[in-house]
């Protein structure tokens, strides 16, 4: 196997570098890069492109080394490319999708230089400490990453993969036993309902672009109650046209603000009402889209009396400073005078509370690393294969792919062991003559 | 030290024994086999029949090793059955009932007639070392000693056996033999690591005083799948089993007993396996099923005995007796001999080294039962190893089998390396690369290893190399054979018009197309020459084509660690940066490469980089130095 992995570190960083090792490694750059040649040892200068797509990911630089001249003693390829969190989780997945190309598993590229001889005496001693950092920097990632609800939801899949082998196992090592004949009945079912739950997560992840792209808050309300004047104090500038005249926002206007070190992109939609105005239509169509998008919603009111909303929108009472005070004391409602920025402070605290605890609980549940995705994508490959078999005549084949699953899911959260599936078996079943 | 009496001297004649002692005389090693008496050599001491899944391929890799069990197990089978005949190749497992006499009257005849192989019938009372750690011999009961440098044990339960019935116990081996007190003590002296198991067996019945008439009856298969790959015929008449239950009323009997089973009672420590549990325990811990099934099997074509397989227990005689004549078929039953269970001293196979040699001693050789195993398939497999291992050492060789070559393999892994906490039975599921290691090329996995190793008559060379022929000719023809699938549309096939030109091999895979077919497309009369044990291993390879692919690829990452070895005298304390759990078990199990350290229970990915940067970084230093 061909192996790769971000040699630098993860996150935001002006450049990002990608190893690729293995006898593959020159026709995985010659596939992303759409070349023919590289020269040994020399910097090219060039577009990487995903294979699938064929969507450009980033322009960069890229350098191959031939074996034995490399650090592992294979064949080498550095990929050089902007480091955004995105560029680079695209070009880790164009790399996963070639054929017998892996993302290499903790220490990998180390063992295989050690196996080809290319460690003196001092780069050995270096390792020792740095597999002693690797320890405790892979302790402290399982426990950021993998310690909250996404292990556990792995771990969950797990379990049910495993318990779904260990009943095809009875079936095949104790088919002389009195185990029970409808044993295999679900098994379809079984795989099919894992199948939505890890397709479910898979899209998932388009949450975690949030961290990139930023926290979604649109600001709806009824026309003219304010809304584009309460953007136009968050930024602190004009940035859209504010008139008394209803229906004067006819499309959405977008601020990108920094709450609290979080990227936090403001909305202005246009506001809803019947209308007949086309134009005005188009915007309210547009309005309905970006609430679909949207992480949080604002919702303006500039009545207190004509309160209705939805309990998760966050609920802004708009020209506190003309409305008689008494009636503003609604609770959870934010009392705000977009004109005077009066309350505006109290608005971006709860905005700002909102967007952490979306962020926080964002990294517990969403597949926010390639390693992730496309361990999960695999085992979806192979629940699907799984299906295409037949279940009585070719068990075995099943089993096969299951355990291919399971071994994908095991990467991400542990090992798995062959007395896991016996356990099962002999919990669940009376086996022996 | 004088003239050694023997190259190896064999312990016990059981199966591992019996198969320990041919291998190493068919090595050419000039081999004792010593046991208490001749009558017992070869016994099935518990129901009789051998192979099954997992157990039958061991069978078929010890035949194919050109052992003798596959053999025996053939002249003396009464119903051949392939189990899983519905399922995918991988996964059949081929399993008979033994005429119990005719196979020890078989198994004792191939002892006797084979070249370099002598027996003598006196207990072993201790062993004699050399310098504390090295085996010198053996002294007998009668006070006979005798050197030897090589000595395999393969006593199976006799290690302070000790008999249950009800709440009886007998210190005892099997039924009726004397347990080997002596032996066991030089073995406890040496400090091995101890353990304690137990196993039961059921009551034996009467054939005469069963209702066969309505019970379920099981017949032999049509088409006998035998154990070796040199027999053609099948040797005796094929006899039916039958299916018995249990019922409410069984089970309302032992629940009111338990308090008399040893098992229950606390009297017994050791741990039983869970695959075959005792009928009280079934009872106990399955207490919503109904119903348990039977298996009455003949104990031979003309033995009166019943072995009724699921009801193995250890409740008193009165109890057993009264609960059996519950059982539908059995009103009017006459027990011959009672159930009971029996508990034994097991040494931690983690002790040994993948030869089955001891870490301790040289030249002590451990196989079978004693080594925490159940099953006569597993004990011979352990016998093989052992023998075969102890010939190749008197020439300072060793053959280590593999988890990607054999079953054998992943027995001997699994055993040394993570040792046993019930008695280990192969099973299918053990084995990662089951899709490659199938009872039906156990030949030609592992016949070639044993040309090179010296070990195979004249006679099975013969064969295997005829049948190799056949199959590199067969699917030369077929893989240069190519079509379009076009063509295949043309004449009446289903197939993905891709364009892709396919071979005859290729077209064997899809399920919907078999020999006949392939021979219409490509006109291919020759086929017709072809036997179809050789057709067969074609398809059945066609078959998992992709996935032995996959599996292979998988292997070779594995062979790249298995080459990495680890210095036998490395000091594990020496390594602060591994956490003091992994240091203990890398020091107590000792692996001799990377990949073998992968295996043990709890060693990380990081654990095992440092340790490779150890090896590598000491090597240096010694080169320095």
């Amino acid at each position: 196997m061909t192996i790769f992995a971000l040699s630098t570190a993860n996150g935001i960083a002006g450049l990002a570098v990608i190893r690729v090792s293995g006898h593959l490694a020159l026709t995985a750059l010659k596939t992303l890069s759409r070349k023919s040649h590289f020269e040994p040892n020399v910097m090219t200068r060039t577009n990487f492109y995903d294979p699938n797509t064929s969507e450009l990911i980033d322009k960069g630089l890229a350098v191959f080394f031939a074996r034995p001249n490399s650090f592992t003693g294979e064949d080498v390829v550095e990929i050089h490319i902007h480091g955004g969190i995105s560029t680079v989780n695209l070009a880790l997945k164009a790399l996963g999708s070639i054929d017998q190309l892996k993302l290499a598993e903790p220490g990998e590229f180390s063992k295989r230089s050690f196996i080809n001889n290319k460690m003196d005496l001092t780069a050995i001693e270096a390792m020792g400490d740095l597999i002693n950092a690797q320890t405790e920097a892979q302790h402290s990632q399982a426990l950021n990453h993998m310690g909250g609800s996404l292990n556990k939801l792995y771990m969950s899949w797990r379990k049910a993969l495993i318990e779904l082998v260990a009943y095809l196992e009875a079936e095949i090592d104790f088919s002389e036993e009195d185990i029970p004949e409808d044993i295999l009945k679900n098994t379809n079912l079984k795989i099919d309902n894992l199948l939505q739950e890890m397709n479910q997560h898979l899209n998932e992840r388009h949450q975690g672009e949030i961290l990139r792209d930023g926290f979604r808050v649109a600001i709806i309300g009824a026309p003219n109650v304010g809304k584009s004047s309460l953007l136009n104090t968050l930024a602190e500038r004009d940035v859209a046209i504010v008139s008394d005249e209803a229906g004067t926002t006819r499309d959405a206007i977008e601020v990108r603000l920094n709450v609290s070190g979080y990227p936090v992109i403001f909305t202005d939609t246009a506001g809803l009402r019947e209308t007949t105005d086309s134009i005005e239509q188009k915007g309210i169509e547009v309005t309905h889209k970006k609430i679909s998008e949207s992480n949080l919603i604002i919702e303006i009111f500039d009545n207190p009396t004509k309160l209705e909303f939805k309990e998760e929108h966050l609920i802004v009472l708009n020209k506190c400073d003309q409305v008689n005070q008494e009636k503003f004391k609604f609770k959870s409602a934010i009392n705000i005078s977009a004109k005077s920025g009066e309350g505006i402070d109290d608005l971006l605290e709860a905005i700002s509370s909102k967007v952490k605890e979306n962020f926080l609980q964002q990294s517990a549940t969403v597949p926010t690393k390639t390693r992730y995705i496309l361990g999960v994508q695999k085992t979806v490959q192979s629940l699907l294969n799984a299906k295409n078999v037949n279940l009585i005549s070719q068990t075995e084949l099943i089993v096969e792919e299951l355990r291919l699953a399971i071994n994908e899911i095991g990467r991400l959260t542990g090992a798995v062991d062959v007395e896991e599936y016996l356990e099962v078996i002999f919990r669940d079943f009376c086996i022996g003559k | 030290m004088s003239q050694d009496d023997y190259d190896i001297v064999v312990v016990g004649g059981g199966h591992a024994g019996c198969e320990a002692a041919t291998t190493a005389a068919r090595m050419g090693a000039n081999t004792l086999l010593i046991s208490h008496k001749f009558e017992t050599i070869g016994e099935m001491s518990c129901n009789p029949a051998i192979g099954g899944l997992g157990k039958g391929h061991l069978v078929r890799e010890i035949d194919a090793l050109d052992g003798i069990m596959g053999r025996i197990a053939d002249l003396s089978s009464i119903q051949y059955r392939l189990l899983n005949r519905t399922k995918g190749p991988a996964v059949r497992g081929p399993r008979a009932q033994s005429d119990r006499k005719l196979y020890k009257q078989h198994m004792q005849k191939e002892i006797q007639s084979t070249p370099n192989l002598s027996c003598l019938f006196d207990p072993v009372e201790d062993l004699v070392f050399e310098d504390k750690d090295s085996i010198a011999g053996i002294i007998c009961s009668s006070g006979k000693k005798i050197a030897t440098k090589k000595v395999i044990i393969t006593t199976g339960t006799f290690l302070n056996g000790l008999i249950h019935l009800g709440e009886k116990t007998i210190p005892a081996g099997r039924h009726g033999d004397e347990p080997s007190i002596g032996l066991a003590k030089s073995l406890y002296d040496t400090g091995f690591n101890i353990g304690r198991l137990k196993t039961g067996t059921p009551a034996r019945l009467d054939k005469n005083s069963i209702n066969f008439n309505v019970l379920e009856q099981q017949e032999a298969d049509e088409k006998h799948s035998y154990f070796s790959f040199l027999t053609k015929k099948t040797y005796n008449d094929q006899v039916a089993c039958h299916v018995a239950f249990t019922n409410p009323k069984v089970h309302e009997i032992i629940q009111k007993n338990l308090m008399k089973s040893a098992i229950y009672s606390g009297q017994i420590e050791g741990t039983g396996p869970r695959y075959c549990p005792s009928v009280e325990d079934k009872i106990v811990k399955f207490n919503d099923k109904t119903r348990h099934q039977i298996f009455l099997e003949p104990e031979g074509l003309d033995s009166e005995l019943i072995y009724p397989n699921g009801i193995s227990t250890s409740l008193p005689a009165d109890v057993q007796e009264s609960f059996i004549k519950e059982i539908e078929g059995l009103e009017k039953i006459k027990i011959i001999r009672h159930g009971y269970a029996i508990e034994y001293d097991f040494i931690d196979p983690q002790e040994l080294f993948q030869t089955l040699e001891t870490k301790r001693i040289k030249g002590l050789y451990l196989a079978g039962q004693i080594n925490g195993t159940t099953g006569y398939e597993e004990a011979a497999a352990q016998g093989l190893v052992a023998g075969l291992n102890a010939a190749l050492s008197l020439s300072n060789k060793e053959y280590l089998f593999e988890r990607n070559n054999s079953y054998i393999g992943v027995m001997i892994d699994d055993l040394t390396l993570k040792g046993v906490t019930e008695p280990y039975r192969m099973f299918t599921s053990r084995a990662e690369y089951r899709l490659k290691l199938r009872a039906d090329n156990a030949d030609l996995r592992l016949t070639p290893e044993a040309e090179k190793l010296n070990l195979v008559s004249v006679d099975r060379r013969n064969h295997f190399n005829a049948k190799l022929v056949k199959i590199n000719e067969l699917n030369n023809i077929l893989k240069n054979q190519y079509v379009t699938p076009n063509h295949i549309e043309k004449i009446g096939y289903k197939i993905n018009q891709d364009g892709k030109k396919r071979s005859a091999f290729d077209l064997l895979s899809y399920p919907d197309i078999n020999f006949e077919i392939v021979k219409k497309i490509f006109n291919l009369e020759s086929l017709d020459s072809y036997s179809s044990e050789v057709k067969e291993q074609i398809s059945i390879e066609a078959h998992y084509k992709g996935y032995l692919k996959k599996q292979d690829s998988e292997i070779l990452s594995l062979k790249k660690d298995e080459k990495i070895k680890i210095p036998e005298d490395i000091d594990y304390n020496e390594m602060p940066s591994l956490s003091k759990e992994i240091r203990e078990k890398l020091s107590k199990i000792r692996p001799k490469t990377i990949s073998q350290a992968s295996r043990i229970d709890g060693v990380t990915p990081a654990s095992l980089s440092f340790l490779l940067a150890f090896i590598k970084n000491r090597e240096k230093s010694k080169k320095f130095a």
